[in-house]
């Protein structure tokens, strides 16, 4: 306006504006010098007449602060009103400011106080000039415009302390006005009332919590004083503090304040001295009760209460009590003293109470909180209940009410006197009455008419408060029908720049494009595909309204959801379809997602699609766990509990244990991850061959028949298998390693894997000596030595294998007491069990390689005995007693069986004796084609077709069901009737290829037999190598091969040889059967208990 | 759809292959790394037709280790999945969502929501397949089906594709046994 105004004339006086604000400055900047006292008196002085001549212009303003001010006023505490020095002490407000400018402005206002008195403004009235106004104006607005850059770090600091901000902004004003502002008086008066909004208006937001005091502030110290005083003493401080700023003593304090707490002001200073200096002599203070305000309470002194709000008749509140706490209610009295209101409120009535005996009531009176539930009288009279008596409520005398167990009901609604603050509380701005509360207290008249409800002669009103809280309820809804209609409406589709959309009216329907900008009913977009840019001519942008398009999410893009319940999940859209019968539909369709992570379907309407190429992965952690982690479980009763993550929720997991069960986990229950020893593991396929992590396999039983998934975790000989086929539980689901098989492109490793077993046979005397049972996944052939690390941490470390996975070992370290997982390939063996190093010379290959020493082993071993051993060096040392063994032995075997092949009873499980029944066949030929006269060894075909081992396994797998089938219940779940057994397949296969034979523990004279073929039972009476002459039991005889028998499981009382075991060779009565031993009785009458499995029957004579 | 396309690959070699099989040991991880890879742009590389000796650019010796980089340039088989594409395709595997077919290496998601309407509740679960309601149709694995590629999805290296059977002449062509019904 003044800038507007001015014209060239004007130019001048503005320079000797610009002269006096310099002046200003300057002395504000000398101000500290006693001598500046002359130069500020005229500049005063020139002060004052810009004063007298802007008087018109800040009249014209004055109003609005005033009637600004006068509003807060009232509304501000009237305390204040009545404070007999209001004026003096918005004045002495102004002194709080020590420093150096401060009092300069001190100064001034003293002075212009003096000198203009009362009627000062009254001189004001002769100066109309405009175009000087104008011209002062401008320099005031300059002047104004510089201090208020200059303050404002000042400002900043201050605000957080409402008073003293007040007190500064009554400076700030008075400077900002140029030094001398006819409003300054009045302006102090009201500021101190309302200081922040000041500050606010004039002023650009700051952030709250630059605002917050910090150490550079000055520090705040606290003082008791007697109730009441506050205001007094304060204003006597700050006479004290003026008096002595005039003086040039200028006490150190920056304010003094009284707070909304009785009995106590504050003092703030940046130093402990000038407080202690400043309170000296004031009485009524307790200058012991001194005590510094810790700076993070330091906004605590000055926050303000809000005084509390008489709660009025219709008002909301809420109940603070009882069972009613939280609930709403409605004031219908409010009593004489204004403590006390009656409200109205649903009840929560318990009408089971009067059935239970008085103890039990008080209990569930205490413990169960009752539903909301109106009152029906026809429903308590109908339960039997005591009569109803019809009241009327105290107070309300016209108010007809129920009276039921102490309680009054009207229309449905409790009604009852409460005290005010205590029992309820007004609901406040924070905490409004919801739509749902609101809902609930409605009652709907047509209901509660149908219930025949006493009509209280207001039949068809609804209830006054019924009708309130309808009222609100329409009026809330219609303004979330506004912000729902908003988020619906055109403004928020859910669309952004960059969408695809699709033009549903106008001329152009059906046209997509992408939006290139878009406002807040138009969007501009790019037509999509050229045809269309052609036919617009040239245009590339086509505005349309809001109204016009939609969002277009085509069918097979890969979306992610921005909002809603599915927020952040990812998929692909697999159908979009229109909700039917809704008229909204037009704009919003619901699209089909398939979810990257669950593979479920989901239906999102397309504003809350956002095309994306994301893939989210859910929530992918939770407390360290991560989808698909192999996770030992616990709570569940099993201890070896272990399962896979298959959902990861915001609080729990669902985890598929290891026996398929799926089941929701919370992460205490999981007792960490088990994912390292899930990637060392191996197990074995139903063809022995070795499967790990990764790779792919063919379930070839079970359920899961015909499928192939992917290993992704496996614990012992369960397999979790991924399927990205299957939608359930993320696609993992729990086979057993023996019901698969493996497939795909790791198929080369079946020669190692078959290998595996094949190496047993060396590595037994490690495991005899060291070791139960063969695991045919692991090459025990390291256990027990002495190896030497060769790279890593511990390289050149000797120590001796622990224990070894398929991949590591474990050394324990000779030098240090200590175990360490070594990669079997960094080992370097160099001496047994007893660190004799003395093979190694000649054996040349270290264990390296597990599958090495097999490889070289293969092809020697058929040949002739030498390199088998040289590849086999480092297992040989140990291995010679099993030569020995079965070199003395051969048809029975029994040593060797005994000896080596006796897994005992540790082993109990079905997958691992079967990994333990292929090892013992595979020992078994090897060892044969050694010590056998036959030329013919069946492996030798096997080897060198390398799928002969295959071919050898399937037969093994395939022929293994129906012997279990034969041989008799007792006799199944013996592991080592198994091994008997699987020998005897193993017989049967070499039979049956033709190349070789071998013959089972039993295969003996005398032993009874049963013919495969006929079921014919006969005793051998003869036995010539792999062929034996059996005799029936009509006398006649035939030749057979031993694959073609099997042996009669003896029965009590029958006469058996015992095939292996201890007592060996042992002939007797077996008397009875007790699991899988069995007791005999010799033919000198003593008794002996030997393993079942060893028993042969035999034919007595 | 399928093409022919010359491509590049770099390939890094390390010293021990350097040698008089060097172009074959070239050719042989070549084809080991790009084929049944899917090239974002291009496709999936089905085969690696011909790899052009005199087109294998060598590079200097990598200081620190040895190893040389090699761009080759080589001519492959790509199969690029167009949306709206009518592929005739293997059903792999049915579920109550849908089925999966393959073209090839290229797997297709066909959701009920994109069957034909008589289908959309026609998931046996005993027997795994997607039978309509009149029992004529019955899709399961193994089975031939004409399907229209509806979306793309592409990977790191690999591309995913959803196909429709809910447009005319689409749908199974196949049952599987052998015969080959045709259309």
């Amino acid at each position: 306006m003044a800038f507007g105004a001015s014209d060239d004339d004007s130019d001048e006086e503005e320079e000797d504006d610009e002269e006096e604000k310099a002046t200003a400055k300057r002395s504000r900047l000398e101000s500290d010098e006693d001598d500046e006292e002359e130069e500020e008196e005229d500049e005063e002085e020139d002060d004052d007449d810009d004063d007298d001549e802007r008087a018109p212009k800040s009249k014209k303003k004055r109003p609005k602060i005033a009637s600004f001010i006068d509003d807060q006023a009232e509304a501000s505490e009237s305390d204040d009103d009545d404070a007999p020095g209001g004026k003096s002490k918005s004045k002495d407000v102004s002194r709080e400011y020590m420093d150096k400018e401060a009092e300069a402005i001190i100064a001034q206002q003293e002075r212009r106080r003096r000198q203009g008195g009362g009627g000062w403004l009254d001189s004001l009235g002769g100066l109309t000039d405009d175009k000087e106004r104008d011209e002062r104006d401008v320099a005031r607005i300059a002047a104004e415009l510089e201090e208020r850059h200059r303050m404002d770090q000042r400002r900043r600091m201050v605000v957080p302390r409402p008073r003293v901000s007040g007190a500064a902004r009554g400076r700030v004003v008075s400077k900002a006005d140029g030094g001398a502002d006819v409003d300054n008086e009045e302006a102090y008066d009201e500021e101190v009332y309302d200081d922040e909004e000041i500050v606010e208006g004039e002023s650009a937001p700051v952030p709250q919590s630059s605002l917050m005091p910090s150490v550079s502030d000055p520090a705040l110290w606290m003082f008791s004083c007697p109730t009441g005083r506050e205001v007094e003493l304060v204003y006597q401080i700050m006479n004290k503090c003026v008096a002595f700023a005039k003086r040039n003593r200028p006490l150190g304090i920056t304010s003094v304040l009284v707070a909304q707490t009785k009995g106590k002001i504050y003092v703030e200073s940046y130093s402990e001295p000038a407080v202690i200096e400043a309170l000296q002599g004031v009485r009524g203070v307790m200058m012991y009760s001194m005590t510094k305000v810790p700076i993070s309470d330091m906004t605590t002194v000055m926050n303000v209460v809000p005084k509390k709000v008489p709660v009025k008749k219709n008002d909301w509140v809420r109940m603070t009590r009882g069972h009613f706490k939280g609930d709403l209610a409605l004031v219908n009295q409010v009593g004489e003293s204004g403590l006390k209101c009656v409200i109205q409120c649903v009840p929560r009535l318990d009408l089971t109470l009067a059935d239970l005996p008085p103890e039990e009531a008080k209990v569930r009176r205490r413990t169960v909180r009752p539903p909301q539930k109106f009152f029906n009288a026809q429903e308590i009279q109908s339960a039997g209940r005591v009569t109803l008596l019809r009241q009327r409520f105290p107070g309300l005398n016209n108010i007809m009410c129920d009276y039921y167990d102490g309680s009054y009901y009207h229309d449905g609604y409790l009604l009852k006197e409460v005290t005010i603050g205590t029992v309820v509380k007004p609901c406040t701005v924070d905490d409004p009455p919801t739509l749902d509360e609101l809902q609930r207290f409605r009652r709907n008249k047509a209901s509660s008419k149908d219930k025949g409800d006493y009509d209280d002669g207001n039949d068809n009103e609804e209830n006054a408060g019924s009708q309130l809280a309808g009222s609100l309820l329409s009026e809330l809804s219609e303004l979330q029908g506004k912000t729902g209609l908003a988020s619906s409406g055109p403004g928020d589709r859910g669309l952004r720049i960059g969408d695809t959309i699709e033009v549903v009216e106008g001329d152009l329907v059906g046209m997509q494009g992408k939006i290139m900008s878009l406002d807040e009913t138009t969007v501009k977009v790019r037509p999509n595909n050229d045809a269309a840019l052609a036919e617009l001519g040239g245009m590339d942008e086509v505005e349309f309204l809001m109204s016009q398009i939609r969002k277009f999410i085509a069918v097979g893009i890969h979306v992610k959801v921005t909002d809603g319940r599915y927020a952040n999940e990812t998929g692909v859209v697999v159908a979009v379809e229109s909700i039917d019968g809704d008229a909204g539909s037009d704009f919003d369709r619901t699209a089909v997602v398939l979810t990257d992570m669950t593979h479920k379907e989901i239906s999102v309407r397309t504003s809350q699609l956002q095309e994306s190429a994301e893939i989210a992965s859910g929530q992918d952690t939770l407390a360290g766990y991560e989808l698909h982690d192999l996770v030992v479980l616990s709570g569940g009763g099993s201890t070896n509990e272990v399962g896979v993550i298959v959902r990861v929720g915001r609080e729990e997991f669902t985890v598929i244990n290891n026996h398929g069960i799926v089941r929701e986990a919370r992460p205490e229950e999981l007792r960490g991850k088990r994912n390292k020893p899930s990637d060392r593991a191996v197990a074995l396929d139903v063809q022995a061959n070795q499967i790990r992590c990764g790779d792919s396999v063919t379930i070839v039983e079970g359920p899961h028949k015909g499928k192939t998934a992917t290993i992704k975790r496996m614990s012992r000989a369960q397999l979790f298998l991924y399927s990205q086929f299957r939608s359930e539980n993320s696609g993992i689901f729990v086979v057993r390693s023996r019901s698969c098989v493996l497939t795909g492109g790791t198929k080369v490793a079946k020669g190692a894997s078959a290998g595996t077993p094949r190496d047993s046979p060396f590595s037994t005397p490690s495991s005899q000596a060291g070791r139960g049972p063969i695991r045919g996944d692991r090459d025990e052939s390291l256990m027990g030595k002495t190896v030497r690390i060769q790279a890593g941490q511990w390289k050149g470390y000797l120590g001796t294998v622990s224990h070894t996975t398929a991949t590591h070992v474990q050394v324990e370290l000779h030098s240090r007491l200590k175990k360490v997982m070594v990669v079997k390939d960094r080992v370097h063996v160099i001496g047994d069990k007893f660190g004799a190093t003395g093979e190694t010379g000649d054996g040349g290959i270290g264990v390296a390689a597990p599958s090495m020493p097999f490889t070289g082993a293969a092809t020697p071993m058929h040949g002739g005995a030498t390199p088998m051993y040289g590849g086999a060096t480092p297992m040989h040392g140990g291995a010679t007693p099993m030569h020995d063994g079965y070199g003395g032995s051969t048809p029975s075997h029994s040593g060797m069986s005994e000896d080596i092949w006796r897994p005992g009873g540790s082993i109990d499980r079905d997958a691992d004796f079967r990994e333990d029944g292929t090892v013992a066949g595979s020992g078994w030929s090897v060892s044969q084609s050694d010590s056998l006269p036959v030329p013919t060894n069946p492996f030798v075909n096997g080897n060198d077709n390398s799928g002969g081992w295959g071919v050898s396994s399937d037969l093994d797998g395939s022929t293994w069901t129906p012997n279990m089938g034969e041989t008799e219940s007792v006799v199944k779940h013996d592991p080592d009737t198994f091994v008997d057994l699987h020998t005897d397949n193993n017989v049967m296969d070499s039979t049956i290829e033709g190349t070789g034979e071998e013959a089972a523990v039993w295969f003996m004279e005398r032993v009874c037999v049963q013919l495969k073929k006929t079921n014919a039972q006969a005793v051998i009476k003869e036995i010539n190598g792999s062929q034996a002459v059996v005799e029936f039991e009509d006398k006649s005889t035939q030749t057979v091969r031993n694959g073609e028998v099997t042996m009669v499981p003896p029965q009590e009382h029958d006469l058996v040889l015992v095939t292996g075991g201890a007592d060996v060779g042992v002939e007797g009565e077996l008397v009875c059967i007790d699991g899988t031993d069995a007791i005999l009785k010799e033919s000198n009458e003593n008794f002996k208990i030997v393993d079942f499995v060893h028993l042969a029957k035999i034919a007595s004579g | 759809m399928f093409y022919v396309k010359t491509l590049e690959h770099e390939i890094e070699l390390e010293p021990i292959h350097f040698g008089q099989k060097l172009r074959a040991t070239i050719v042989r991880l070549l084809k080991e790394e790009v084929e049944g890879l899917a090239l974002a742009n291009y496709g999936f590389v089905v085969n690696v037709i011909e790899v052009p000796e005199d087109q294998i650019r060598g590079n200097i010796i990598e200081y620190d280790t040895g190893n040389v980089v090699f761009f080759v340039k080589y001519t492959a088989l790509l199969l690029r999945p167009f949306v709206n594409e009518v592929v005739d395709a293997t059903v792999a595997q049915c579920n109550e969502l849908g089925f999966f077919a393959y073209v090839g290496p290229l797997r297709i998601f066909v959701s009920k929501h994109s069957m034909p309407e008589d289908m959309f509740n026609g998931f046996d679960g005993e027997r795994d397949s997607w039978v309509s309601d009149d029992k004529e149709v019955v899709i399961s694995s193994g089975c031939g089906v004409r399907l229209k590629i509806k979306g793309r999805t592409v990977e790191q290296g690999n591309i995913t594709a959803i196909g429709t059977i809910k447009d005319n002449y689409l749908g199974l062509i196949d049952d599987g046994s052998g015969e080959g019904e045709g259309l």
